[in-house]
This record gives structure tokens, sequence and C-alpha cells, in this order.
């Protein structure tokens, strides 16, 4: 064991040179030494990169902000070119989408040169590094395609503005009122010294995202809602129904009392109506107007409306005092009244009475007297006055044919009268029915018999055997006395009115026998009846029973000798003769309890067929006399239902509170009772007279209101977005009394926009051009080498010159009414929105330019290719207006030989 | 070599050409035309595409469903210009409530034809139409204007156009006694016409021949 462990401590066959362990330790520590080194380069590096890293992302971010800035000034230029050829013939959204596009297509060229002239070749430096933009290969510009530019989230801002309901537009909207684009832009970072040559440091895609500070989509949204406003049953179309029924009402009234204006509804003065409308809802959507449209449509306002005699442009925008406060405030008047008076030659002050006037006396006349003829007036061009035309029992349709023949031969209607009155036959033979009923009384005979009459028997004597009687037979009746009626005052029902007494006597034969010893001998004698004291009565069960009365005259079945009246005395020898006489023999004989109930009719004198019908007369008078409350008027109620139910409270209830005076009852009666019958008779007649027409005004006026309605409902055209009950609620809400006697047009207000979460606000005032300044629908414009009509309107008079009567002959007319449908339709040449505080659009001439949105007929094309159009601005919608006049004199209607299809030349 | 007469007589008719080719075509062409600063514009009605009249007409009656043809010139004024046509009708808005369809021609009612950038100024396009009344026009009893327009463009925002009534037509409400419902056939029927017209070709030819007839005499004599 030892000498293995010292045999293998001596072994050096192993044996490593101590020279070659050395050079092993040299390289490791040189290895270890290169390493180190390294290691420690890499963390001087790493201390270097560190600072460099802040250096470049400066200048990444002064890039971007750059870019930024470039993107936004590229998509300025952009919506200043988009908003002067807008793509508008497409849905909005499609549309929004091509002018996006279009967008994102200037944006693309611009930035690309841009780009390409600051962001090559180090240009874009700092001194040490530089920012380049990647071309990608192939390409000749960064940004290859639109499809790399997008939007992100619209900036949505909220408006409030000074408006009206119904007749303008919403007071608090939200429009997107900017864009916000993005595009991501590669680039490279390189360092600039030479050593590195230009080393790309780094490449980073840099999404450059900005708003593009135009308010182009506010313009765009605004002329979308400006758009909506005017077309179809909207506010132009509510400002425009008010209006035209204020204007139509005053003129149909002004018509109905003197013939003129001829032309009720005349496009001549719907024209600055419309514009009138169209400014005012440009001052609400925009807050602004065209000043100069403005001052034309003073101008010719003035002309059409007042036949004033307009200076320059530039005096009456001096003049217009009515311009305060930013609004320029328009008096009602102007398009009512004025014109009404103007064309019936009366100074304007003049009052026009706008109450139906409605009174009672046809309601009351109707049952009385028909209406046998009518007379129509004319004159002829010369204004000469030309013998009447009776009509004899005419309808609505008759007096509207003779009025359009007689307009035909250049003849004007100038009165309408009633012509013949007959008595109304009804009537006659319900007076006759009353006289009838009243002068009647039922009766009976009433028979009571000696209930222990005296019987005698006759003598058999020696003739025990009784062997019975023949049958009592009637032998004779002695009269012995009459009943008279009560004396005066006191005939009541059960008493006797006449009445006969009798002793009847009665034989009979009485039959005996005997047997003698088986022999059998008959004997016959008479027996005797007395009956006494039978008695024999008319007696009266009631008299004058009419509607509800009866058994309630005075000294009734006694002739009234004051008043010359039978008062039912003859009925009582009437049924003595009819029913008692007659069977006075059966009576007596065989008759016991009631006989012959008959109503008998007494006679009457001719003087209460006369009194009754005079007694009629002086209600009829009474009731004539009966005048509308005049507060109740088209004025207050527009509405014309609604004119009619409160005309229709206000007389029902004068009418019922003078109920007594008609009837006048104590003229009739004294105390209780009726002075006579025919008094009675000349009551009942006013009872029923009076509560006729009680009934009668609810179903009359009732009719009327049917009938308007009806009307309306059936002259509204199909497929034009309203009916009648959309009309009446217009008339009758609150946007009439907002606009009945003036209405503004605000121009020069500022709109104040605030973001969502009200932490931004800004001031933004729009201007409005306009051409042409007046749409005038008689004068064609040349626009772009095209000349056309910038307005159109047609006006028909539904029911022709004269109105409708209602209600129609032979029933009471009341009033008449006539309806025109007026459609109104055209476009602006050109429209266009200035956004006149945006200082954000480049101009080398004068600093900046506004933000403009355009409309006008254009083809709009991008490169070779048409993408759409630009479409003129258009209006339009179809409404209708009302006249409710009293009836007769010259009734309402447009009395001009196109008053079926009165439009201007451009109306197709 | 010419003699000194026959030069004279040369130089004379060449003036008189000259005249002629200024003069004649403003008396033969002279139809209602539209002009712009970028382009003119011409147009024709013709009943039966042989004798046209020129726009606008006035006195065109037509039953429902009868044909007719309208033809439009379109020449350029400037270097690379844009154009593009439309027809349409006054009062309505487009091809289904219009009083008129298109049986033959290069678009529709209403349709935009993109004629294009047009390289050079002077170039003429002419466009034929073979059109009807429908069948059931609602102006029967009516006129209906029919009219062109046309666009041209400068640059992408830069334009000018001309508008103008080709033929103010009363739709009689009868149907048209051949009407058929036939198949509308749309061909491009352009004609890219940069000919000089036939009478011009006759304008030239005549002093042409009158300069050789001259020559020949005076070598004659």
């Amino acid at each position: 064991m030892k000498k293995t462990l010292k045999m293998f401590l001596k072994d050096d066959h192993a044996r490593i040179p101590f020279s070659i362990i050395g050079i092993f330790l040299i390289l490791g520590s040189s290895f270890t030494t290169v390493y180190v080194t390294k290691l420690e380069t890499e963390k001087v590096e790493e201390i270097s990169n560190t600072i460099d890293f802040d250096e470049v992302e400066n200048l990444l971010r002064y890039a971007e902000a750059d870019i930024a800035t470039a993107l936004n000034t590229a998509a300025l230029k952009g919506l200043k070119m988009i908003g002067e050829t807008p793509v508008t013939s497409f849905s909005r959204d499609k549309c929004e989408e091509i002018n996006r596009n279009r967008l994102k297509d200037v944006i693309m060229d611009e930035l690309n040169v841009y780009l390409t002239g600051n962001y090559l070749y180090g240009s874009f430096n700092d001194g040490r590094y530089a920012v380049d933009v990647v071309i990608p290969d192939g390409e000749e510009y960064p940004v290859t395609c639109i499809d790399q530019i997008g939007f992100s989230k619209d900036v949505v801002m909220k408006m409030n503005r000074f408006t009206i309901p119904v007749i303008g537009p919403e007071g608090e909207v939200k429009h997107v009122t900017y864009w916000v684009v993005y595009v991501p832009v590669k680039v490279e970072v390189k360092k600039l010294d030479e050593p590195s040559m230009n080393k790309v440091v780094t490449i980073r895609t840099i999404n450059v995202s900005t708003i593009i500070t135009s308010r182009y989509p506010f313009l765009e949204n605004l002329v979308y809602e400006y758009e909506d406003t005017i077309n179809g049953v909207k506010p132009l179309w509510s400002f425009t129904t008010i209006l035209a029924n204020i204007y139509t009402l005053f003129r149909g009234y002004k018509h109905w009392s003197t013939g003129e204006p001829i032309n009720v509804v005349d496009n001549v003065h719907l024209a600055p109506l419309v514009n009138g409308g169209l400014l005012m809802e440009q001052g609400f959507v925009f807050g602004s107007v065209d000043l100069m449209s403005l001052v034309d449509f003073t101008i010719e306002s003035g002309k059409a409306l007042q036949g004033s005699i307009a200076g320059s442009a530039l005096d009456e925008f001096n003049e217009m005092k009515d311009a305060t406060d930013g609004r320029y405030n328009v008096d009602t008047s102007m398009l009512s009244k004025d014109p009404a008076n103007k064309d019936a030659g009366d100074p304007f002050g003049t009052k026009i009475n706008d109450c139906p006037e409605i009174n009672l006396s046809e309601i009351a006349r109707v049952p009385l007297y028909n209406l046998a003829s009518i007379l129509l007036y004319f004159e002829d061009e010369e204004g000469n006055s030309l013998p009447p035309v009776e009509l004899f029992q005419p309808t609505g349709e008759d007096i509207q044919r003779e009025v359009e023949k007689q307009l035909n031969m250049s003849h004007r209607l100038i009165n309408v009268e009633k012509g013949t009155m007959i008595k109304n036959e009804t009537t006659v033979d319900k007076i006759k029915e009353i006289i009838s009923i009243v002068y009647s009384t039922e009766m009976k005979t009433n028979v009571k018999r000696d209930p222990t009459p005296i019987i005698t028997l006759g003598s058999h004597n020696g003739y025990p055997i009784d062997n019975g009687t023949s049958s009592w037979v009637f032998k004779s009746a002695s009269f012995k006395n009459t009943i008279d009626k009560p004396a005066k005052g006191s005939v009541l029902p059960g008493c006797i009115l006449y009445g006969e007494v009798y002793d009847v006597y009665w034989e009979r034969e009485h039959y005996y026998s005997k047997n003698v010893n088986g022999s059998w001998s008959f004997y016959t004698t008479v027996d005797t009846k007395t009956e006494e004291d039978v008695t024999l009565k008319v007696i009266l069960n009631y008299y004058s029973r009419y509607n509800g009365t009866e058994n309630d005259i005075e000294d009734v079945f006694y002739r009234n000798i004051s008043v010359d009246d039978e008062n039912l005395e003859d009925t009582v020898e009437k049924y003595v003769d009819n029913y008692f006489k007659p069977n006075l023999d059966s009576l007596i004989k065989t008759g016991s309890g009631d006989y012959y109930i008959e109503t008998i009719h007494g006679d009457y004198e001719p003087w209460v067929e006369v009194e009754t019908w005079d007694a009629l007369d002086e209600i009829l008078n009474m009731i004539s006399s009966i005048k509308q409350n005049p507060s109740i008027n088209s004025t207050t109620y527009p509405d014309p239902v609604d004119l009619m139910e409160e005309v229709k409270k206000d007389l029902l209830s004068k009418f019922s509170s003078n109920i007594s005076k008609y009837l006048n009852e104590d003229v009739y009666k004294n105390n209780i009772l009726f002075k006579s019958v025919g008094k009675k008779t000349v009551y009942l007649a006013r009872v029923w007279y009076v509560y006729r027409i009680q009934r009668d005004i609810g179903k009359v006026f009732n009719s009327v209101e049917d009938e308007i309605t009806g009307y309306l409902d059936d002259a509204i055209p199909s497929g034009v977005g309203f009916n009648e009950e959309d009309v009446k609620n217009t008339l009758s809400g609150s946007a009439m009394d907002a606009v009945k006697n003036q209405f503004s047009i605000p121009f020069g207000l500022d709109i104040e926009l605030r973001n969502i979460n009200d932490e931004w606000k800004e001031n933004v005032r729009l201007a409005v051009d306009q051409y042409p300044d007046y749409l005038n629908p008689w004068e064609k414009v040349e626009f772009n080498n095209e000349t056309f009509y910038t307005m159109k309107l047609r006006n028909r008079c539904i029911f022709g010159p004269t109105g409708l009567p209602l209600l129609p002959p032979p029933l009471p007319w009341v009033v008449t009414m006539n309806i025109w449908v007026i459609d109104v339709e055209g476009e602006y040449a050109q429209f266009k929105v200035i956004d006149s505080s945006d200082e954000t659009l480049f101009n080398p001439l004068f600093g900046h330019e506004p933000q403009v949105y355009v409309r006008e007929s254009k083809v709009v094309k991008n490169k070779d290719q048409v993408i759409g159009e630009n479409t003129r601005l258009t209006y339009g919608f179809t409404t209708v207006t009302f006249s409710i006049v009293p009836s007769m004199e010259f009734m309402v209607g447009d009395t001009t030989p196109t008053f079926w299809d009165e439009h201007t030349p451009g109306f197709k | 070599m010419m003699s000194k007469k026959t030069t004279k007589v040369f130089v004379l008719t060449l003036f008189v050409s000259s005249l002629l080719i200024i003069v004649i075509p403003t008396i033969t062409h002279v139809v209602d035309a539209g002009e712009c600063k970028y382009g003119t514009m011409y147009a024709w009605y013709s009943i039966d595409g042989i004798n046209w009249e020129k726009a606008t007409v006035h006195n065109a009656r037509l039953k429902r469903g009868e044909p007719f043809y309208i033809k439009v010139n379109v020449t350029t004024k400037k270097d690379n210009i844009w154009a593009c046509l439309k027809l349409w009708e006054t009062g309505e808005k487009n091809a289904e409530n219009s009083s008129f369809e298109v049986i033959n021609g290069p678009c529709d009612i209403y349709e935009i034809l993109n004629m294009h950038t047009i390289p050079q100024k002077n170039t003429i396009y002419t466009y034929t139409w073979k059109m009807r009344i429908k069948a059931d026009a609602y102006w029967a009893g009516g006129n209906a204007p029919l009219n062109v327009r046309v666009q041209f463009n400068k640059n992408d925002y830069i334009s000018d156009d001309i508008y103008f009534t080709i033929a103010n037509i009363y739709i009689v409400d009868e149907l048209w006694e051949n009407y058929t419902k036939e198949i509308k056939d749309k061909n491009i029927s352009t004609n890219n016409n940069k000919n000089i017209s036939g009478s011009e070709i006759i304008i030239v030819l005549i002093p042409l021949l009158l300069v050789v007839f001259y020559i020949k005499k005076t070598k004659i004599t």
C-alpha cells in the first residue's frame, strides 16, 4: 500500500509543464479582459443611447406635430374646395362618404407633396438626428392610397338658438361640427454624423391625427337642416299655413262685404309671404340671413302688398326701421289687412271686421218659410247694374254655375239676396195638428140602471101552480129629465156634460095552471117591472191633452165670447148627436156601464191659425235680433271649426236665456189656466217652435262643423303629407299666437356652440348669400348661362267663385265657405353659407378666407370620373287656406276667370 | 409660271373663298347655340332623323309614344377641357317622372354622359338620340321642354356651363298610331368628328376649281 502510494506520487507521465499552464492562464485572462471591456463598452454605449433616445423622441414629437399641422392645412384646403362643390345628389350618408373620400384624396396629394418636400434627405433634423419619411418600394410617395387615411370620432357640439316652436327649427340641436382625421406615417430616424453615415437609428409609424379646424361639417348639417325645414310639412309649411290663412281670412271678409278683392287668394301676395317665410327660417337656422335678400323682400313685399314705390336698395336698407336687436320685425297686417284694403280701394288702416256675425235668423226662418228663390245681382264690365237673376229653389251648385256663367260674360257678382219666401207647409200642417189636438176632448156614455126595480105580478087567482115566465119585454120608457153640464168654471174630468133620466117599463107573461080532478087547465097573466131613474150620462174623460198638458183651460166647454172661442162647447153637442142620441134606444133598453169612448174635435175660429203664425213670426223676429259676441272672430279662432263651436255656444246661451220671453206664457194664461183653448193652442205652438229652434241650433252648427271638416278633408290632395287635423292643430296652436300680429326675421345673431360636456364653447357667426336675392315667380333668373324660375306658385279655389253655402238650401244658410289649395315649389340658383368667424383658411391676398358651403347645380368630378352632382337647394309643399263669411252678400271666392287654377309662369 | 392676270384671279378667288368660309358657316349654322368660356354647344331637333330644325324648336307637337330625334354638337375652346352632358326636362327631377324616354343614344335622360378630357380645342363631338314621348306621359295635354346642359371643367373645381332648351314639345293626348313597346337599345353613337363639315368642303373646293378654270383658260388664251 505504501509502495503504491509512493509510486503514484512519483509518477510524472501526466505532468503538464508550467509553461503551458502559464500560456493558458494568459490566454484566459486575455479573453476575460476583452469580454469585460466589451461589456464596459456596451455599458458606456447604453448610457450614451439613453441620452439620444429622449432627443429622438422629442424630434419625433416635433415631426408629428409638424405633420399634423400639414395634415390640417391639407384638409382645410380640401374642405375649402369641397365646400364650393359638395356632392349632394345621393342620400346624405352616401354623399358624406363621397365627400370624405374626396377630402382624403386632397389630403393624400397635399400631404405627399409636403412629406416628400420636407421629410427626405435629412431635411427635417435637429443637427444630430433627422426624420425621413419612408416611401414603400416601387412607390413615389409615402401615402399610397386614400384608404390609409381615416376619420376618428367626429366632434359633435350642441347649439342653442332663438326659434319659435312649430314654425321654427328645434331650439337645441347637436351637430357634427368638426371632423378628426388621422394618417399613419412611417418614418425613419437617422443619425447625422460621419461615422454612422446616416445610419437608421429607428423606424417608427407615427399615427398623425388632427381635428380639421374647419366647420365644414357644421355648415353642411345646417344647410341640410334648412332644407328639411323648407320642404314638406315642416316649419315653413306651418308658417305659410298660418300666415296664408290670416291673409285669406281678412281678404275673404272684405270680399264678402264689398265684392273686392275679386281675387281673394292672389299669387302676387303669396310670393312675398313665402319669401318672408324662407328668410325667417333662414334666420332661425343660421342666425343670419342674406341682408340684400332682406332688403329686396322689404321692397318687393311693399310693392306687392301695399303698392308702395320703393327707392334704391340702399335707401331701403337705411330705412329699415323695423330692424332692431338683430331682428327684422314684420307686421303681419302688411301681409293680410293691407293688401285686402288696397285691392278694395280702401285706406290701409280701414278696419276689417273678421267676425262672421252669425245670427240665428236663418235657423229660425227655415221652419217657417222656405226660400223659394234667390236673387243674384250682377254688373257688367262698365260697372252698370244688370237686372237680377232669380234662381228658384237653387242648390249651392246652381248658384255657383250661374255665377260662373256670368263671369264668362265678364259680369261681376255684386250681391246675393233672398227672393220669394213661402210658408213652410210642414209647419202649417204642424200648427193644424196642434190645433186639432188641443181642440179635442174625450167623452164616454155611462148608463146606470135601477138596482131595485118594482116588479108587479099579474093576478092568477085559482091557478095556483106556477109554470114560469117569459123574458121581460121592453114596454116603454118615459123621459123624466135631462142633466146639464156643470156651471162655468166647474167642468172637470169625470163630470157629466149631458145626461137623461128615464123610467123604463117592462112586461112579461107569467104561466099558471090547475089540476082539477085530473084535468089540467092553464092560465097566463102579465107581470110588470118598472125601473125608475135609469140615467144615461155623457162623461168627460179629459180635454186638450197635448205634450204633457191637459185639462187646464179656464171656463172650458163654455164659449168664450171675449176672445171669440168655442172653447170646446160644441163638442158636447157633437158627441150627443153622434153617439148618444143614435144609440139612445139600446142604451135605455140594455145599457149598463160605459159605452162610446170617443175623441171629439171642436171647431175653432180662423183667428187661432192667424194668431199662431203671428206668434211664431214674433219669435222669429226676437231670435233674429240676437247678436253674436264680436270677440268670437276669425282672429281669435282661426280654425273655422273652433269658430263655429264658439259661436254655437254663444248663440245657444243667449237663446236659452230668453226662452221665457219667447214663450210669453203670461199672455195666454190667467194664473194656472189658459184663457181659452185657442190661447192654449197658440202657446203650445210657441213652445214647439222655440224648442225646435233650440234643437236646430245644435244640429245646424254640428252639421256645419262636420261639413267644414269633410270638405277640408276632401280638398286636401292625397300624398301631401298632412290631413285636416294637422291644419286645425296648426291654426289653433301657440304658433298662431306667436305670429298673428308680428313675426321676426333674425339676422346677425351669434350661434353658441358647446361640446357635449360643456367644457368648451365657441361663438360662430355665419353669413348667408343666396341668389337671387328675391325669389320672383314672374321673372326668370339667369345663372351660369341657364334661365329659369326660382319660385312657382299655384292656388286653386276649390268651391268656385261663390264658395259653398253651409248648410246648402233648403237647409239654413248660416255661413259661406271656400277653400284654397296652395302649391309652392322652387329652388335657389345658388345658396352659400359662409363661416365668417373662421380664420383658419389661408389666403395669400387677404390673409385668410372663410369656409363656405355652396349649393348650386354642378356636376362634380374627380380627375376623369363623374362622382356625383351638387344640386340646388329646393323647397316645396302644399297647404290649404279657408274663408268663412256670413251668408248672402257677395259670398266668397275668386271671381276671376282662372279661379280653378291660378298659377305663375314656371308652374308646369 | 402663272401670268399676272392669272395671279390676280387666283388671289381674288382665294380672298372671296376666305370670305365665304367665314360667312357661309355663319349663315348656314345660325342656330341657337350656347357658348361659354370653355366651349360651345349646338343642338337640333328632328321628327325623322333626316330633316333637322335648329334649337329652340317651339312648335313641336307629338303624340304619346311618338318618336323624335335630337342631335347635339359640343366643341371646346381650350385644350385639356373635361366635359359632360346631360338631357333633362323642365319641372321634373328624374327619368322616372320625365315625359321622355331614350330609345337609342349615348346616355339616358338625366344620366350624365362623361365626355372625358378633350385634349385638343376645337374638337367637335356630335351625339344623336332617338327618343320618344312616354306612352303614359303625365303632361299629356301640356308642354314638356326638353333641355340639354353641358358642363366644361378646367379642373375639378373650376367649370362653366351651357344650358338651353332643344324643343318645347306639346304632348297631344293621343297614342301614336305606330306605337309599339320596343326594346330600348342604348348604343354609344359618339361621333368624334374631327372633320370639317361637307358644306365647308364645298366652299374650299369651289375657289380651287375656279382657280384651275382660270389657269386653264389663260393657257388656252
